[in-house]
């Protein structure tokens, strides 16, 4: 078994793909904390503490922000808390509401960080020009041209300052005029450079026909099994979300699908298929740590 | 065995009277080390374009090229993509991709191979080029040699049979230069590659080199060994500014007894055979400038980030009025932060750089092209003063006067050069700072841009350049300054310092010192030669 990150590009955007679809449509209380705790540990196992900090100071204060507006500002319910001066009567239903959306996004969020964590732009690349090659190259091109821009933008405006012509010197007027003559320099230089690019990459043959695409990804059992797992674990929550398990309603009054043996089915598939990314880093740890006997050779005298 | 054959070449760019090649005619065997010399503007470029189809440059064109019997222009797309590799000049804007690995593997994705080939290909020239401990970062994090070789080792890969090279160290400090031409010699020994390369700064490159073509005007006017190169061409006025210097001191002394030598190995036994008994041993030294002091650092301190490497420690110098001052230092030594520090660009963390009385700096970046912001070099002027007696007088000054209506991007960058010193001159500064200003250039631009430094400098400007360019600071600097770790390790006139260095110093002097005592420059050499020469004759009049 190894780390999620060390996955093939396709197990890590099966998951991704479908825990961030799953993630914003099932409201459903006990669904959502699962998805939402699952994230929440999982970011925590790949960034440690920061995670709180994060938790407290950003995605509490947006799940606390979207319950209290939407308290405020929708006036459907059955169960009212208080009334406002102007008369308005402010309801439980739409307070309960705002909080499950803003967890809901709080949990897309935590998503992304683990995404962050585990796919390198290498995954998305090779991802991408399997179904979209030319969009792929251009992805790749253009990461280059970011940091190569900074510095250049760097490089120009240091030698504008020597010059007396930097964004510093001069009143507002003429600081501006010296940005804009900076950014044409840039603008000039960008193309000149990329005719150069064209012609690199048509002497080495860009445009022949039959392009095929490099990856160093393999596609292993781990893969396999992670794979089949989450694909058995998607198809029954989808069957168990048509069959109506995971029905909930906010407005205007709170209704919940029944608790049923099937419906604990549903929720124990749900909570393996957020786990399995967690479980196969714990346990990729607990193998390199506790290596199976004999797996290392006793140290020679 | 493919051999490249250029029967009576000639091209002419669209509406340009003149040939850019003219009737050449060129044999080259298959695992040739060819160099291409010449001017810049000889038609090398053009040529080079030549032998890649699909740089091929348009205009009209006569006579052939032919790979074995085959004429270029009838070569696939895909044959000439796969065996003709073509490397240029920058080493940034030849990379397309953002990571390393993808690099190599781009050339080999578009021919169209699988996985398991290109795997293979990929790792074995990672290896090759030793390369694999940074396979998997971001190009844009490489320092401009390891881009460079980045660019060799993603054409190697395709495995072409030819490689093409357009000046690719004339961007790059002479340590990368060294390793980059290294590898490529190594390249061309192990596996029977052809090379063919243009490039500046000859002196690494006739050690490895099998042939020499000379170009002049767009035509080639030699073609042979190295030393045959030496022997052939003694008369022909371009040559001081093409081979290195023991054998253009071989060529202008005059003595060809002995053959020609090509390293500073061969130059210093040729030199004790040639010149027994050496009679005059030193040239005089210059009078000592006793110039006031313009510019003074006090225990300069600076680093980027609070956490980050220290790049300047402590450091104390000071500059003269009306004097040269190179800045010398390995790259990374910290010598275009100084200048920058100098110019006020950055404020020292502490210590202090000091002026006496108010003193105006003008600086030019590495990159000269930064410097322009308009359309034309005469735009360009006049966004600093649009009084037309200064630009007149600067012009003049600079003579770039056939440049003022061209676009700063067209011209070459010789011109360039000359054209961001008006551009700086301009702002009237007392100081001029110059960041690697002879990076790329030949060495007639050289000897035309140090004469404009010097004249600025008798006006009374104090001139700072900082270089590796060891050969330019012997002939061209009144002092010199050794940066190392962050702080001065030497500071002498020019003579002395490169007097002093045994290895941080020109060839004609590595190639010297065990007769002269204080020869720096090749044309001392040749002088000194010279005298003793005379003097032997008189002492043995013939038999």
């Amino acid at each position: 078994m190894k780390s999620f990150e060390r996955c093939h590009p396709v197990t890590n955007f099966v998951y991704y793909i479908c825990a961030v679809i799953f993630g914003m449509i099932f409201l459903h209380p006990v669904f959502l904390c699962i998805s939402f705790f699952s994230a929440f540990f999982y970011s925590l196992k790949l960034y440690g503490g920061k995670v709180f900090k994060s938790f407290f100071c950003f995605l509490l204060p947006v799940m606390t922000a979207s319950a209290v507006i939407n308290g405020l500002t929708a006036h459907y319910g059955v169960t009212p808390l208080f009334f406002m001066p102007n008369g308005n009567s402010v309801c439980l239903e739409p307070v309960i509401y705002g909080f499950v959306s803003g967890a809901s996004a709080s949990c897309v969020i935590l998503i992304f960080f683990c995404y962050n964590k585990t796919v390198n732009s290498d995954k998305l690349y090779y991802v991408l020009s399997k179904s979209l090659p030319k969009t792929a190259l251009l992805l790749t091109m253009s990461l280059r041209f970011a940091p190569m821009y900074s510095k250049k933008i760097r490089e120009i405006s240091e030698a504008q300052k020597g010059l007396g012509k930097g964004t510093d010197s001069g009143g507002l007027s003429e600081r501006i005029k010296n940005g804009l003559r900076i950014l044409s320099v840039l603008t000039s230089w960008a193309l000149e450079n990329s005719v150069e690019t064209a012609d690199s990459m048509k002497s080495r043959g860009y445009g022949l026909k039959n392009r095929s695409h490099y990856s160093d990804y393999r596609f292993s059992r781990t893969d396999a099994v992670m794979l089949s797992v989450m694909t058995v674990c998607c198809i029954v929550v989808i069957i168990g979300a048509a069959k109506g398990e995971t029905y909930v309603l906010y407005n205007p009054f709170f209704e919940i699908s029944k608790i049923t043996p099937f419906s604990v089915f549903v929720m124990f598939n749900y909570v393996v298929f957020f786990v399995t990314p967690l479980i196969s880093d714990l346990f990729g740890e607990y193998r390199v740590k506790n290596p199976k006997k004999g797996a290392i050779p006793a140290q020679r005298a | 065995m493919e051999n490249i054959t250029i029967k009576n070449l000639s091209f002419k760019y669209p509406e340009s009277g003149k040939k850019a090649l003219d009737d050449i005619s060129l044999e080259i065997s298959q695992g040739e080390y060819i160099v291409l010399a010449g001017k810049s503007g000889c038609g090398k470029s053009t040529l080079l374009r030549h032998l890649k189809p699909s740089l091929t440059p348009n205009g009209e064109r006569e006579g052939g090229i032919f790979i074995g019997e085959k004429e270029i222009g009838l070569l696939s797309e895909r044959e000439q993509a796969e065996k003709i590799g073509f490397v240029m000049q920058d080493p940034d804007n030849q990379i397309v991709t953002d990571k390393v690995w993808h690099e190599l593997a781009f050339g080999l994705e578009n021919l169209g191979l699988d996985s398991d080939t290109i795997r293979l290909r990929v790792s074995e020239t990672a290896e090759y080029f030793g390369i694999s401990e940074w396979f998997t970062s971001d190009t844009a994090s490489l320092s401009g040699g390891q881009k460079q070789l980045l660019n060799l080792a993603s054409v190697t890969a395709m495995r072409p049979d030819i490689l093409i090279l357009d000046e690719p160290v004339s961007q790059l400090d002479p340590s990368s230069a060294g390793n980059f031409l290294g590898i490529l010699s190594k390249l061309n020994k192990e596996t029977g590659i052809t090379v063919i390369i243009t490039e500046h700064r000859l002196e690494e490159i006739f050690n490895s080199a099998d042939k020499i073509a000379v170009m002049d005007n767009g035509k080639i006017i030699s073609f042979a060994s190295p030393s045959e190169t030496g022997e052939l061409l003694p008369s022909v006025d371009i040559i001081k500014y093409l081979l290195p210097a023991p054998m253009r001191i071989y060529a202008e002394t005059g003595d060809f007894s002995l053959p020609c030598p090509v390293s500073v190995r061969d130059g210093v036994k040729w030199l004790s055979e040639t010149v027994k008994s050496p009679v005059f041993t030193s040239v005089e030294a210059d009078t000592n400038v006793n110039a006031e002091i313009s510019l003074k650092l006090k225990e300069v301190y600076f680093k980027y980030e609070k956490k980050g490497k220290e790049i300047i420690k402590y450091l104390n110098a000071s500059f003269k009025k009306g004097v040269i001052t190179a800045v010398l230092g390995a790259s990374g030594a910290g010598k275009s932060t100084l200048l920058k520090l100098i110019a006020g660009i950055y404020k020292p963390l502490s210590g202090k750089v000091s002026a006496g009385g108010k003193l105006k700096t003008a600086y030019m970046p590495q990159q000269t092209r930064n410097v322009f912001t308009e359309k034309t070099v005469l735009a360009d002027l006049e966004i600093i003063d649009k009084n037309k007696e200064n630009i007149g007088k600067t012009v003049e000054v600079t003579g770039i006067r056939d440049i003022l209506n061209s676009n700063p991007f067209d011209i070459s960058g010789g011109e360039a050069q000359r054209a961001a010193l008006a551009k700086l001159l301009l702002t009237s500064p007392d100081v001029l700072l110059l960041d690697e200003p002879t990076k790329g250039m030949d060495g007639e631009f050289k000897e035309k841009f140090a004469l404009i430094l010097r004249n600025l400098a008798d006006g009374g400007k104090t001139v700072i350049i900082v270089s590796h360019d060891v050969e330019f600071c012997a002939s061209y600097t009144d002092e010199c300054m050794f940066l190392f770790d962050g702080a001065i390790a030497s500071h002498k006139d020019t003579r002395s310092f490169f007097c002093a260095n045994a290895f941080y110093t020109t060839a004609a002097s590595r190639m010297s010192r065990p007769i002269f005592e204080n020869a720096v420059t090749a044309r001392e050499v040749i002088y000194l030669c010279g005298k003793n020469l005379k003097i032997q004759a008189k002492n043995q009049p013939k038999e």
